[in-house]
């Protein structure tokens, strides 16, 4: 299936997500990536992004309560699904695979 | 700044807030709005309100991404749609998994619709006839009923004073038209420079033709074109023959002179379209008749021309009938006295009678049969049985579709039981069952279309008309026709749909199922009347070729083989003697004769005065000379014939039933009266010399009536134009050879007269040639519906085979033979055939009966007729239930049996 795919983006918003626990919607999954990546990042990419996400089933959403500042609008919660976690894991277990199989003298410090 | 702006300027611009509301998926908009305002509220406090808003602004735009903007089929397009896409998808994989039956059912579906469509435009012609004169709904021929003391004959000649008459005392009857025509009775020579041709299809018309009937004027005024004497019309093709690219107006053609005409040059004063061939009436050419001298005389009596008069609109025509009997009484009385010698009441009295009545004009071609018509006509009877043969071949077509599908119910009842599961409802598997008949049938009428136009000229040859698709394709037939694509999708297909969706799922799903009863003696049913519908086809056809055998074959008590009749032979005038001399030069030709009308002619009527009675005949008569008895090897009876040695100016012979409807007791030397044409004061008595037998000188459809003969050199004979108008020779030997000789001696007698010949067998034949069409057409589609129910018996037969696989295994182990298992398959249908000639051949029997009657000669309907019909019937369901059950039956019983 083409959704199982996780995009490099994608697994940036996916472990915010994560870290986030349970307070991730659109507006803090942006500040929290572009405070700790040092990047910029439109509201429309993280939407997009967590969007794609739930459609592969790596999230799960649900509609929190309204605040003022939002202008009595509610915002939507997302959080890590079991499989989302999965993905993940395997991904970094790949990673760490093919780290381990690269020849050491490449990377060894000048 | 006051406080007011600055509470609308910390808002984000409305405009980008509408915008995004238009373009978001609702079920995101909110969520959406919510973060935009949180970003937009926080960069109002960092950056400022300018910022702020530009940046709402901009991220709203760059919201603008494919997962804000898609809508998902399944939640926002109407489920119909979805819903429809599905039946359409699940019928073609069903079609197509059983391809077989599929096929059996769209070629039975396809030749009956062809059938259909073929017969549906053969119809519409046919009742398209005289729809085209703009006066129509008001025009109307005059007709006759003529009551004699012991029979009725209908004519659609009728006195030419009426009309005027008509015009003048009723106000409803606004104008009124006559004419004569030569179809039939004899033909007219006319020539341009060294042109000649004979045309049989003129008319004599008065200057108002045009007024009542409608035909295209391409040159000349239609309102005076055949006002005054010696005009000509021609329509554009027979214009086209005579002068060729020249301009006809002002030529002029001649003719020799035409009755007491003293003038015979034709002045053309008008050209017409040729004139549509769907009309009771045709010409090729229409000369003035004013002249004509017997049309200016006074005559209440006789039947003379067509006359067709113009009511004012709206007025009903039983209006203006219901006037014609004081019009009889106060007109046509002095005439009668002075023919007759009888007043009017004693003349009705005796039991004659002239009952006058209107026919619409369109309704000619349909309702018409009289005697003298300008062309045959038709009738409703026999667009009835096409369109009932057209009817039952769509049905045939139908319940073969019904048959296989209900058979087959078994094979879709797990998807009905799993559908029903999984939530559908009755109504719902209704539609999808169809969906599949009406894209069968969809299907079947695309194919079909492709048929009618590759089998339409075959068609026309068949019925006889000329039959052009383009003049058929018409948004109202257009929609016709995929109307009744529709609505026989949902005949052929609401049985079985029925049936199956009604499945009860937890039964069907554990495996219990079975074809019920109920639908088995439907199907039986349905079969058995397919079959019977066959049996009434394939009877009735014999029946009709019997008919056409006993007719073809009856003797007419006259010679008409190799008997060969030269036209225009009265242009000869008093050379005639010596060319029937020249003519018996040659050996080949062992007699020849001249007549007056020959068998089959129309014959003029002769009103006879006998002895003793004060009342008048009027019999039918010809002219003929010495010779003609023996050419045409009519025996004398008592007496004897017409012969040189005595003066037979004032002789006649009469036939056996003249001699019965006169009563006398010895006929030779009675003297009959007869009014002079040439001068209505004079009576001349005839002496009958001789009887001969009876013979058939009219079509087998009416009886041998009464006949007189009168020699060629009588005084009261000419009557009709051109008296001894046709030469009859029996001729042997080589014909072509014989044929060139009398052409050579023709063209010497007669340079500017066309040679113009015929053979009185072939004549007589085209009086049946409507039989013989509609025989053919009978035959064609008889043919079709048995190949229809054949396709369809096969499909069920294949079917019934399949299911009996394993019994018939088990009783192949058993020890049973081949052909045993062939005859228990074959039994049941066998069965059915017979149930189908039981209930087919009383029907048959009533329908062919009816159709006999029109025939006064006719055969008894022959019981081998029906015999053979069933045995048809019967081989023809065995050759196609036994090729199945053949090949169920030799199949290894291990085969069959292995697997469970």
């Amino acid at each position: 299936m083409k959704g199982t795919y996780l995009g490099e983006f994608e697994e940036i918003v996916l472990l915010t997500v994560g870290v986030l626990d349970g307070s991730a919607y659109g507006v803090s999954v942006r500040k929290e990536i572009e405070q700790r990546m040092n990047r910029k990042v439109t509201l429309s990419a993280v939407h997009s992004a967590l969007h794609r996400l739930e459609k592969k089933g790596f999230v799960e959403s649900e509609l929190g309560e309204a605040t003022n500042e939002r202008g009595g609008k509610r915002k939507r919660l997302f959080a890590v699904t079991n499989f989302g976690r999965n993905a993940v894991k395997e991904a970094r277990e790949l990673r760490e695979q093919l780290w381990k199989e690269m020849p050491s003298l490449a990377f060894s410090p000048i | 700044m006051s406080s007011s702006q600055s509470t609308i300027l910390s808002q984000p611009p409305a405009w980008a807030r509408k915008f995004l509301y238009w373009y978001c998926k609702p079920e995101l908009a909110e969520e959406i709005d919510g973060d935009l305002m949180e970003t937009f509220k926080e960069n109002l406090k960092i950056r400022g309100v300018r910022s702020a808003r530009f940046n709402y602004a901009l991220d709203v735009i760059r919201f603008l991404r494919p997962f804000t903007l898609t809508r998902d089929l399944d939640t926002l397009t109407p489920n119909h749609f979805a819903m429809i896409k599905n039946y359409i998808v699940v019928a073609y994989r069903s079609l197509m998994r059983k391809i077989g039956f599929s096929l059996i059912n769209i070629f039975g579906l396809s030749v009956g619709i062809t059938c259909c469509l073929l017969i549906m435009m053969y119809v519409q012609y046919e009742t398209s006839y005289d729809g085209f004169h703009t006066n129509g709904d008001n025009v109307y021929r005059i007709a006759l009923d003529r009551i004699y003391p012991d029979r009725e004959v209908s004519y659609a000649v009728t006195p030419h004073s009426f009309p005027p008459q008509m015009v003048e005392d009723f106000p409803e009857v606004k104008n009124e038209t006559m004419f004569v025509s030569t179809r039939s009775n004899f033909s007219v020579t006319f020539r341009y420079g060294n042109k000649f041709f004979d045309e049989g299809n003129v008319l004599f018309a008065d200057s108002s033709f045009f007024k009542l009937i409608t035909a295209k004027m391409v040159a000349g005024d239609p309102k005076e074109a055949l006002r005054g004497p010696n005009k000509l019309v021609l329509t554009e093709s027979t214009a086209r023959k005579y002068f060729g690219d020249e301009d006809p107006i002002g030529k002029s053609l001649e003719t020799n002179p035409l009755g007491n005409q003293q003038q015979n040059t034709w002045l053309v004063t008008g050209v017409v379209k040729d004139f549509p061939e769907n009309s009771h009436l045709t010409f090729d050419l229409i000369i003035s008749n004013n002249t004509f001298q017997f049309l200016q005389n006074e005559n209440w009596m006789g039947f003379s021309v067509f006359a067709y008069i113009e009511l004012e609109d709206g007025t009903p025509p039983e209006v203006v009938e219901a006037k014609f009997p004081e019009m009889i009484k106060k007109y046509a009385a002095g005439q009668i006295q002075q023919a007759t010698g009888q007043s009017f009441e004693e003349y009705t009295a005796a039991g004659h009678g002239y009952h006058y009545y209107l026919q619409s004009i369109k309704d000619i071609h349909l309702t018409s049969n009289l005697e003298a018509e300008i062309k045959p006509n038709s009738s409703w009877s026999y667009i009835y049985i096409l369109l009932s043969i057209a009817a039952f071949i769509l049905l045939i077509a139908c319940i073969n579709f019904m048959n296989l599908s209900t058979a087959r119910s078994s094979e879709r009842a797990k998807e009905v039981g799993l559908r029903k599961v999984l939530g559908s409802v009755k109504k719902l598997l209704i539609y999808q069952f169809l969906t599949e008949s009406i894209l069968l049938s969809m299907f079947s009428t695309i194919l079909s279309l492709g048929l009618v136009y590759s089998l339409l000229p075959f068609f026309n040859i068949l019925t006889g008309v000329e039959l052009t698709l383009a003049t058929y394709i018409t948004p109202i037939n257009v929609a016709i026709v995929v109307a009744t694509a529709f609505l026989i999708g949902i005949l052929a297909g609401f049985y079985p749909a029925f049936i199956l969706s009604g499945f009860t799922p937890v039964a069907v799903l554990k495996g219990r199922i079975q074809n019920s009863k109920g639908g088995k003696y439907l199907r039986d049913g349905l079969v058995t009347f397919q079959f019977a519908i066959s049996i009434v086809l394939i009877s009735s056809t014999l029946i009709i070729y019997d008919q056409m055998n006993f007719i073809s074959n009856k003797s007419l008590g006259f010679d008409s083989e190799q008997m060969l009749i030269l036209d225009n032979t009265n242009q000869l005038n008093e050379r005639g003697e010596v060319f029937r001399e020249e003519l018996l030069r040659n050996e080949n030709i062992t007699s020849a004769a001249f007549v007056g009308s020959i068998p089959g002619d129309v014959h003029p009527g002769f009103v006879a005065q006998l002895p003793g009675a004060n009342e008048t005949q009027v019999i039918l008569s010809t002219v003929l000379d010495e010779n003609a008895l023996e050419t045409l090897n009519i025996p004398i009876a008592k007496g004897r014939g017409f012969s040189r040695q005595f003066n037979d100016s004032l002789s006649m012979i009469i036939n056996e039933t003249a001699l019965k409807t006169m009563g006398f007791e010895d006929p030779i030397g009675k003297r009959v009266g007869s009014q002079n044409p040439n001068d209505p004061e004079e009576i001349i008595f005839f002496t009958i010399v001789g009887v001969v037998n009876d013979y058939h000188f009219q079509s087998l459809h009416t009886d041998i009536g009464p006949l007189v003969f009168l020699h060629s050199s009588s005084a009261a004979g000419p009557q009709a134009p051109g008296v001894l108008n046709k030469i009859a020779m029996k001729v042997n030997g080589n014909m072509s050879e014989t044929l060139l000789a009398i052409e050579s001696q023709w063209n010497e007698f007669m340079p500017n007269s066309p040679f113009n010949y015929y053979f009185l067998d072939g004549r007589l034949q085209e009086f049946y040639n409507a039989e013989k069409a509609s025989s053919r057409i009978f035959t064609v589609f008889t043919t079709l519906a048995i190949i229809i129910a054949c396709v369809g018996l096969f499909g069920l037969a294949a079917y019934t085979a399949s299911l009996k696989t394993k019994e018939i295994g088990i009783r192949k182990v058993l020890g049973a033979s081949v052909i045993g298992i062939v005859v228990l398959l074959s039994k049941e249908f066998t069965k059915l055939i017979l149930i189908a000639l039981v209930i087919a051949v009383p029907t048959a029997y009533y329908g062919m009966d009816l159709w006999l009657q029109d025939f006064a000669y006719r055969i008894n309907i022959n019981p081998t007729s029906f015999v053979l019909a069933g045995v048809i019937a019967i081989l023809i369901g065995w050759i196609t239930v036994s090729f199945q059950s053949l090949k169920a039956a030799v199949v290894n019983p291990v085969n069959s049996l292995r697997s469970e």
